[in-house]
């Protein structure tokens, strides 16, 4: 075949419509590609809607850069919650402390203050020591005199009375005769470790 | 707007008439969608003239016009200078620029005044290869250019085509394919209204273009001296089955039978030319055959009846130049036009015309 072409000048030209509708073809996978994002996000939010329902009355009918912002605010208040919830936790433990350790101590003293109204015709009690450590022990030591005999009431009654009580006690004594006097010398702890 | 087709508008314009084809091709296919002609050979209606100009714009706005069209203009056949030029094995563009520099020697123009295209054969370039040359004064073409796209409103070319390569943009290439190797000379006879030309080739290249100093034109004058009318004359010519008609109303049959057996004769001498400058020694073992082309079936068949009545070559074998196999039958009066669309299509890509 014979190529001749004896004038090589001629650079191809396009109408304008021609250009305008290349510029839409090579534009058109870029708006595919945007409306393709837009149907996904909306078909997202639309299953965020339904299976959250009342989260979604907080999400913004905007756009993608809302719902993010509107996820932090979530995630923000959501820690704020647990915080509290925790601080919540802990005072309620505190309070709940305060009422048992209110609790064993007023009836301990309860008891003992009874049991002493009981017999004060039979023995004299002389309190000893008293020992009080919040969150570790509740001591008590008294002398227990009777008026006659050797029968200790005051000591008997305060132990009744305390077994009758959800108390963790303990009772040590310790019998002192000194000449004509028969004496107790007692001993009771509560243990209120943890209160 | 041209995105999913492209049209070839092939403009074929001469002293006498304008022809265009507009060829819409799309999926493999080319189909000619419109074409028009408008003679306009009157007296003083020469090439360029403002009445061949008139008649450019006239036959473009009745085919329309759209800025991106793959334009195919031809160019005066008359204006060319074709050579053959053994060159050193180069790069083409140096090729180039070597033959230009060369003619421009040989012609005593300057080469920046030349425009030149080189037909590279598809094998490798040897320094015995002979590269044939088309030169055109720049001056020419550009005037030529200049007037049809201003005076005439016509498009910019996006080929320029010699004229005379039209007709091969028309021939089945494969009837080459058949001729053995020892037997591989081919001439071809084109006989066109301003010229005739003589193409020779060996193994399928075309080695050589002679211009037989003979053509209608003479006939066109001839009849035109009896008073028949220019125009009468051009449409018998492009029709073809006028002719005879023609030289029966016109009582000219003898100016015909002197014409062909005058073109026989050109032609026989060309051929002989040829055979010698190439150096030829055994015509008859190394020329297949000749074949002859003209602006319809009926001429060509005439010519081709002539030339065998005549035993040119001693008897050698005359055919018929075998058309393209998709070369659309009702467009036989118009080879020369549709040569020209063939090679804006190829250009374009490979269709077939349907």
């Amino acid at each position: 075949m014979v190529n001749i072409n004896l004038y090589k000048k001629k650079r191809q030209k396009f109408k304008i419509t021609t250009v305008l509708f290349l510029i839409f073809i090579f534009l058109l996978p870029i708006i595919a590609f945007r409306v393709t994002l837009w149907t996904w996000k909306n078909t997202e939010i639309s299953t965020f809607r339904q299976r959250f329902p009342i989260a979604s009355s907080v999400v913004p009918d905007g756009s993608l850069g809302n719902l993010s912002k509107t996820a932090v605010e979530i995630r923000q208040k959501e820690t704020s919650l647990k915080d509290e919830i925790i601080k919540l936790q802990v005072q309620s433990k505190s309070i709940e402390n305060d009422i048992v350790y209110s609790y064993l101590i007023g009836n301990y003293l309860e008891s003992f203050s009874k049991s002493y109204y009981n017999i004060k015709d039979k023995d004299k009690v002389f309190l000893k020591r008293l020992n009080l450590l919040r969150n570790n022990e509740f001591e008590v030591e008294y002398y227990d005199i009777p008026y006659n005999g050797n029968i200790y009431n005051f000591f008997n009654e305060f132990n009744r009375n305390l077994s009758s009580l959800p108390l963790n006690y303990n009772s040590r004594r310790a019998d002192i005769n000194f000449l004509f006097l028969n004496a107790l010398e007692a001993k009771t702890e509560i243990n209120i470790k943890g209160y | 707007m041209q995105i999913f087709y492209r049209n070839v508008l092939a403009i074929e314009t001469n002293e006498y008439y304008t022809r265009a084809v507009l060829v819409k091709t799309r999926g493999r296919k080319a189909k000619i969608t419109d074409w028009n002609e408008t003679i306009h050979a009157k007296s003083g209606s020469g090439l360029l003239s403002e009445t061949h100009l008139k008649s450019i714009e006239n036959t473009l706005n009745k085919v329309g016009r759209d800025i991106e069209n793959y334009v195919v203009l031809n160019f005066p056949f008359s204006r060319m200078i074709f050579s053959l030029q053994k060159m050193p094995s180069l790069s083409k563009d140096q090729l180039l620029k070597a033959i230009s520099f060369r003619i421009s020697e040989e012609i005593n123009i300057a080469p920046t005044n030349l425009v030149i295209d080189v037909s590279f054969p598809e094998g490798k370039i040897t320094p015995s290869t002979d590269l044939p040359v088309f030169t055109v004064k720049k001056e020419y073409m550009d005037q030529y250019l200049s007037k049809i796209m201003t005076l005439s409103k016509g498009p910019e070319p996006d080929i320029l085509l010699p004229d005379n390569l039209k007709y091969l943009e028309i021939m089945d290439q494969n009837c080459f394919k058949q001729i053995a190797p020892n037997k591989n000379y081919v001439f071809l006879i084109c006989e066109d209204v301003c010229y005739s030309v003589l193409f020779t080739f060996k193994d399928g290249e075309l080695i050589q273009i002679s211009e037989i100093p003979f053509s209608l034109r003479y006939l066109m004058q001839s009849l035109e001296e009896k008073g028949v009318d220019k125009g009468e004359i051009i449409k018998a010519f492009s029709k073809g089955n006028e002719m005879g008609s023609l030289s029966h109303i016109t009582d000219s049959e003898d100016l015909f039978d002197d014409f062909y057996r005058q073109f026989v004769y050109e032609c026989e001498k060309t051929i002989s030319n040829t055979v010698t400058n190439l150096g030829i020694n055994e015509k008859r073992e190394s020329i297949n055959c000749v074949m002859v082309c003209s602006m319809n079936k009926r001429n060509t068949k005439t010519i081709a009846d002539n030339l065998l009545r005549s035993s040119i070559l001693r008897g050698m074998r005359i055919l018929e130049m075998p058309l393209k196999e998709d070369y659309p039958e009702d467009m036989d009066s118009l080879r020369g036009l549709m040569g020209l669309a063939y090679r804006g299509v190829r250009e374009i890509g490979k269709y077939k015309f349907i």
